[in-house]
């Protein structure tokens, strides 16, 4: 299979923060992607954002590999309740490694974490151009539950 | 104008007996007078055309030296070449005592193989020796190139680094890169 998926070590960070600033900068780009930037808590940098993340006993991080490369990655934290619910903060994949399973292998390895610590469920979200984004959460049974909506008053 | 010119009957008969009978008995007649003539004429055409002969013969031959000698010049440039590019530190520019003379000639020779140094855009070259890492890497998919990026040695991998940085700058592959060099 050239698509894998592993836990994401420290090691890492640095590769993995290229594909974040990257991300980010697509992210930034689609309509929407600037205030859900604005909205989230990051660290200053990529590489921190992935050591927290890394050294938080509650979040995990999944390094996606095709044909070896590293291509994507998703981040996602589980809530402290004793049912928790697991978000998906960050699911991405280098534009090359679209549609080749990278995504669907990361996918799956959170929604398998996210049963291994007998979640109540998992969130994600997509703005609302991100129609691949769409499809491969609806593909695993992720859809719509909340619309957010907004209107730019400055 | 009387002497020359003939009159020429006006009946086709007529006619037809200048052109086939007067005509060649009165070429006769004259040629006999004017052999002597003619011959002389022949000798100094003759001799004329060899003189000419030899000069073009003389003309080839020499443009033929300075073929060989032009040849001879480019072929010394191309050598240098090679051999500065296997020792670069190398710079003198020989002179070889066998093209002294076709040493004008021999000037655009180092001139030929330059260009192929230093002049080639970045790009063109860049090309050639990402092509020789993986051929026809420009066709190729990032799944093609990824699986072919292992067998590469690190200088081939260098080469395909900066080539890709200047090209799509694809990340799946330039981390591939820099994974396979650490």
């Amino acid at each position: 299979m050239s698509s894998t998926v592993r836990p994401a070590d420290l090691s890492e960070c640095e590769d993995l923060a290229v594909l974040m600033d990257e991300a980010l900068h697509e992210l930034a780009s689609q309509r929407g992607g600037a205030a859900l930037l604005h909205s989230e808590d990051r660290a200053s940098s990529s590489i921190k954002t992935f050591e927290n993340a890394l050294l938080d006993a509650s979040t995990m991080v999944w390094s996606g590999y095709w044909f070896e490369a590293l291509a994507g990655y998703a981040i996602a934290s589980a809530s402290l309740d004793k049912r928790p619910i697991v978000s998906l903060s960050d699911i991405y994949t280098t534009p090359e490694a679209r549609k080749v399973g990278v995504g669907e292998a990361l996918l799956e390895a959170a929604i398998s974490w996210a049963e291994s610590l007998d979640a109540e469920a998992i969130d994600a979200h997509a703005l609302p151009g991100a129609r691949d984004s769409k499809n491969l959460f609806e593909r695993f049974g992720l859809t719509a539950r909340l619309i957010v909506v907004r209107r730019d008053l400055r | 104008m009387g002497t020359s010119k003939v009159e020429s009957s006006g009946d086709p008969v007529g006619q037809l007996l200048d052109l086939f009978l007067y005509a060649p008995i009165g070429l006769i007649a004259r040629s006999a007078d004017a052999l002597p003539e003619i011959i002389a004429l022949g000798r100094t055409r003759s001799s004329n055309a060899r003189v000419v002969g030899q000069f073009a013969l003389g003309a080839t031959n020499a443009k033929a030296r300075e073929a060989v000698a032009d040849a001879e010049a480019h072929l010394s440039a191309f050598f240098r070449i090679v051999a500065d590019s296997a020792s670069p530190s190398k710079n003198a520019r020989p002179t070889s005592a066998a093209n002294q003379k076709g040493s004008t000639e021999a000037s655009p020779a180092p001139k030929k193989p330059s260009p192929s140094k230093p002049s080639p855009k970045k790009p063109k070259k860049s090309v050639a020796t990402v092509q020789n890492a993986i051929s026809g890497y420009d066709d190729m998919t990032a799944a093609e190139i990824l699986p072919r990026l292992g067998l590469l040695s690190a200088k081939q991998l260098a080469v395909v680094e900066t080539y890709e940085q200047s090209q799509r700058a694809r990340k799946t592959i330039l981390n591939r890169i820099r994974q396979l060099k650490a």
